[in-house]
């Protein structure tokens, strides 16, 4: 990232190349919260391909409403979901989330890891 | 009459029961039940003053207008907390470690704890957010004024700006009662929150409420209600996708931006771990809350008389329908919305007013003084009083000079443009190390002017600040720098328009003025820390260790933290040194403690600024910065050198246990040594003495035999002597002890001289081959050790050659430095592994019969290790085969072993 990067990074703790079930169980769990808001994004922009009321098809309200929200609970559920796992996974580490490797922020090192 | 008065009743009581939980939470808190205060839920209900009167009221008027566009409002922010893993967490782990009180806090200590920076996003955050204020102000009015109106036509009571002005006053008064009480060093407002979790229910009961009457109690049910929905004016899919996709990223980056919504999210967060509930269940609040507004819209459209307010369709509906209690509650739902949007937006606006803008200027004019006397606290909470009377009242004023209205409406986007300018910076801030200060200037500078330019005046209302002339063509007649038309492009919305140039512009000249600019010291160290907030569990330190005086300090804490607080701080600080009393050593550790305490309770940057007031000058210089990279260096050179020492170590242990392998394989060698050479001695020496006292004890014996045992003695006797000579030259040869005789002598006469003390120039079994041509070369040796080589070698062959013609090859030959002898003779091959050990002492081959005592070869190897050369079998030559080699020239070795 800086000038700084590498001195800072070599004296962390190494990060181990494969982990015991339970942390790569909760690396997914984070993969899939990390993903969610990019599939709503994606799904919440579909509309932007629907043809508008000017043209031969027109969507009625009634359908639209109902995608919209069926996409917006469908979000909340999963989210829900994958809250309570990270939190019921990582419940004992959850007082010191810093020596938790997998929160650390964007870092691809992570992604990459396994 | 009776309506409007049971409605002041109805208001008046409940703002009252909003006291009374307020200040029930706040005694609860300072008792220490904090638990159920700062519990999960509390905290996802505080988020829901996203949700203003603007969208209470406003969600319905916005259908009516676009249809489903209005849900965009809410998508953004369902998407940033369903995504709470990337951006959400971090700014609340940054929030929390660096006690960041407000969003300006955050961006200007990111970049140096920039004060310019700093009173540029408070002016920022009061233009942007003093209209909105005033939207609530006018959706309070406005709903009055509906009660007004039915209630008794020409109702004097009912006067615009008199209601906007009491609710104005209560509201200051409600938050300078509750937001100002303490200043508190994590700058939560325990009442406060607590208040506002209650009007986000409130809110959503009595929006759910409207809307179930709608669908139930006047469309019948899900099925017709949709129907009725396809039926209407806004009965099809109508929304042009620019706006989907802009109002949804503007909602979504206000929802960041919104210093009010950074203060309920960040700020006043008590668990980072509340998130895992807001993440989900706040979007739920949002989409329950738009789950109406559609219906609401349709029927609102349906009943009410054409040119009715649609913004007012959620009070106007029930009201037409005769259903007095549920407006009511409606109402009570819209001055929720409107009262705690006001009540944390002010709070937001005061913490940053006071802390960047009266603070440093208080601190300026005190000067040098600052540690000497007064209350800072009283200074900063009657700067925040201040400020929250002045934002409201502004607020009032704006309502008042715009005339409310549709004017006013359209502020809500507006507002959202202004606030999202800051998102580049933010973002930038707490994911890229390489943003600086000069970057976040230039960025925020240029959207805020775009902003301001392409929107905000422009909203003031046409033939207000520009004229109509010049929207339509531009300043001075120039086309490309029409406001709503920039660079030519006419027809675009003005909302879209205005977000897509600020922004664009904005992150463009964030980042190039970033990447081409060199970051102060503090910067790169609080950008370093901001960044990798999730690796570094500890804070690096900020403040080099000069000479601060720890009272000075203690004083200043006093006055900004009390002294209560101030004094526990210091003892454990003290502790943690391993000092008693109340005096830490100002050490760079105790002085970011200390800094970031203060920066609780007023602003990062002020907080600097204090503390470098007392220690003096910069606190952080190049050296410092090196300082620490230097103090990782040396770590990382002392682990290094750790790891080369037991690495040396391990080797070591493993010389030492060859060491020992050899040793005790020597002692075992000894031993075996030992037994053998008494063997050795033992048999001579057993015949010498039988045979001696055969002879002393036989008195007649015949001459002959006499003669034969006294040979036999003698011969043994011969036999020791050789054994000993043996024996002796070896160990002289061993412990290199021997003194060579150096001489010049070719190989022929060396060989020549060796055959003939052998015996066999001549006439001998044995027959000797040899190529004098190879011979002719002049050695430069011990030529008479050389010779006792060669007769050890030909007497083996001599003795143990067990062909029918025995014969002895001698094939020499050299190079410009060597010389190589072999022996070959055609006798027995000796087994491979005998020709390991025949060099060894004592070692012979096959049975004893030619009575060898097995140091010839051993006597061999020795003295040409002496020479420079060796001896070793040479396998393949269809007999017994011996090499010799040596350096032509013998080159003493100084050697001391």
């Amino acid at each position: 990232m800086s000038e700084q990067g590498p001195l800072l990074e070599e004296t962390r703790p190494e990060r181990r190349l494969f982990l015991e079930r339970r942390g790569y169980t909760q690396k997914r769990i984070i993969d899939g919260a990390r993903l969610l808001p990019v599939l709503g994004l994606v799904l919440f922009m579909v509309p932007l391909i629907w043809p508008k009321a000017d043209e031969d098809v027109v969507i009625e309200s009634s359908t639209s409403t109902l995608y919209i929200f069926a996409v917006w609970f469908a979000l909340i559920f999963v989210g829900g979901f994958l809250a309570m796992r990270v939190g019921a996974i990582s419940e004992p580490q959850e007082q010191d989330t810093s020596n938790d490797p997998s929160l650390s922020d964007l870092d691809l090192q992570v992604d990459g890891s396994e | 009459m009776g309506q409007i008065n049971l409605l002041i009743f109805v208001s008046l009581a409940y703002v009252l029961a909003l006291f009374v939980v307020a200040f029930m939470a706040e005694r609860a808190a300072r008792a220490g039940r904090v638990k159920w205060l700062r519990a999960p839920l509390i905290y996802t209900l505080s988020l829901s003053i996203y949700c203003t009167a603007w969208t209470f009221y406003g969600a319905v008027g916005f259908a009516v207008r676009s249809g489903l566009e209005f849900v965009t409002i809410y998508l953004g922010p369902s998407l940033v907390m369903l995504g709470w893993w990337w951006i959400v967490r971090k700014l609340v782990r940054i929030g929390r470690s660096q006690r960041i009180t407000s969003i300006a806090d955050l961006i200007s200590s990111r970049f140096g704890k920039s004060n310019l920076l700093a009173v540029g996003l408070t002016l920022l955050a009061v233009i942007g957010t003093t209209p909105y204020i005033a939207l609530q102000l006018q959706s309070v009015t406005q709903s009055y004024g509906v009660f007004a109106d039915a209630s008794e036509a020409g109702f004097d009571a009912y006067d615009q700006a008199t209601t906007a002005l009491w609710v104005a006053v209560g509201l200051a008064l409600f938050t300078i009662l509750f937001g100002t009480r303490k200043l508190d060093v994590n700058e939560r407002h325990d009442g406060v929150v607590m208040a506002i979790a209650v009007e986000a229910v409130v809110k959503l009961v009595a929006l759910l409420a409207v809307g179930v009457f709608v669908v139930w109690g006047i469309a019948g049910g899900i099925g017709p209600m949709m129907a009725q929905i396809d039926a209407s004016e806004i009965g099809t899919w109508n929304v042009s996708g620019g706006r989907w996709a802009g109002l949804t990223f503007l909602s979504a980056a206000a929802f960041l931006c919104l210093p009010r919504m950074f203060h309920v999210m960040v700020v006043e967060n008590a668990d980072e771990s509340h998130l895992r509930l807001a993440s989900w269940a706040f979007p739920a609040y949002l989409m329950l809350m738009s789950l109406f507004v559609l219906p609401i819209a349709v029927i609102g459209l349906e009943l009410l008389p054409a040119g009715s307010n649609p913004d007012m369709f959620v009070l106007t509906v029930p009201l037409s329908q005769g259903q007095n209690e549920l407006a009511m509650l409606s109402f009570l739902g819209g001055l929720s919305s409107a009262t705690s949007m006001v009540i944390v937006a002010t709070i937001a606006l005061s913490t940053m007013v006071s802390n960047h803008i009266v603070m440093p200027l208080w601190l300026y004019f005190k000067g040098s003084t600052a540690s000497m006397s007064g209350d800072v606290r009283y200074v900063v909470l009657l700067a925040r009083r201040v400020s929250i009377g002045a934002v409201v009242m502004l607020a009032y004023f704006y309502f008042n000079l715009s005339g409310g209205g549709a004017a006013l409406a359209a502020i809500g986007l507006v507002s959202f443009v202004g606030v999202a300018q800051a998102l580049p910076t933010l973002l930038g801030g707490i994911f890229w190390r390489g943003a600086t200060r000069t970057g976040a200037l230039a960025g925020l500078s240029i959207g805020f002017v775009i902003w301001g330019y392409s929107l905000f005046l422009p909203s003031l209302g046409a033939g207000g600040v520009f004229s109509e002339a010049t929207m339509l063509n531009g300043p001075l007649g120039v086309r490309w720098l029409a406001p709503q038309a920039l660079f030519g492009i006419k027809g675009i919305d003005p909302i879209l328009h205005s977000l897509l140039w600020s922004m664009l512009l904005n992150t463009m000249c964030f980042v190039l003025f970033s990447l081409g600019s060199f970051p102060r010291p503090l910067e790169r160290l609080q950008g370093a820390q901001f960044v990798n907030v999730f690796q570094h569990a500890t804070a690096m330190r900020g403040w080099s260790s000069s000479v601060a005086q720890s009272e000075d300090l203690m004083i200043m804490a006093q006055r900004i933290v009390g002294a209560r607080e101030a004094q526990s701080l210091f003892r454990k600080e003290a502790e943690k040194q391993g000092i008693s009393g109340l005096v830490p050593e100002p050490t760079p550790e105790f002085l970011n403690v200390l800094e970031k305490e203060l920066a609780g309770s007023v602003g990062a940057t002020t907080a600097h600024a204090m503390v470098a007031q007392i220690v003096g000058g910069a606190s952080v210089s190049v050296d410092d910065l090196l300082a620490v990279a230097d103090e990782r260096a040396q770590l990382m050179v002392y682990s290094n050198k750790l790891e080369t020492q037991s690495a040396e170590l391990k080797r070591t242990a493993e010389q030492l246990r060859r060491a020992n392998k050899k040793l005790t394989q020597l002692s075992v060698q000894k031993d075996g040594f030992l037994s053998q050479i008494s063997h050795e001695l033992r048999t001579p020496m057993t015949s010498i003495r039988s045979f001696s006292e055969i002879l002393r004890d036989s008195d007649d014996m015949a001459a002959k035999d006499k003669a034969r045992y006294a040979g036999i003695i003698h011969s043994e006797t011969l036999r020791l002597t050789r054994l000993l000579d043996d024996l002796l030259d070896l160990s002289v040869l061993e412990a290199g002890r021997v003194s060579l005789n150096v001489s010049r002598s070719s190989l022929g006469d060396i060989l020549d001289a060796s055959l003939a003390s052998l015996g066999l120039l001549s006439g001998d079994r044995l027959q000797i081959e040899r190529q004098r041509a190879g011979e002719d070369v002049m050695l430069q040796t011990d030529v008479d050790r050389l010779a006792q080589v060669f007769i050890n070698i030909i007497s083996n062959a001599k003795k143990y050659c067990d062909a029918e013609h025995p014969s002895l090859k001698i094939n020499a030959f050299h190079t410009e430095s060597q010389l190589t002898v072999d022996f070959i003779d055609n006798g027995n091959v000796i087994e491979p592994d005998m020709r390991e050990v025949i060099f060894e002492k004592f070692s012979r081959v096959g049975e004893t019969q030619a009575g060898g005592a097995g140091l010839g070869l051993s006597i061999c190897r020795e003295i040409t290790h002496r020479l420079g050369g060796e001896i070793f079998y040479l396998p393949g030559q269809g007999g017994t085969a011996f090499r010799v080699q040596l350096p032509l020239v013998f080159i003493p070795q100084t050697e001391s072993a």
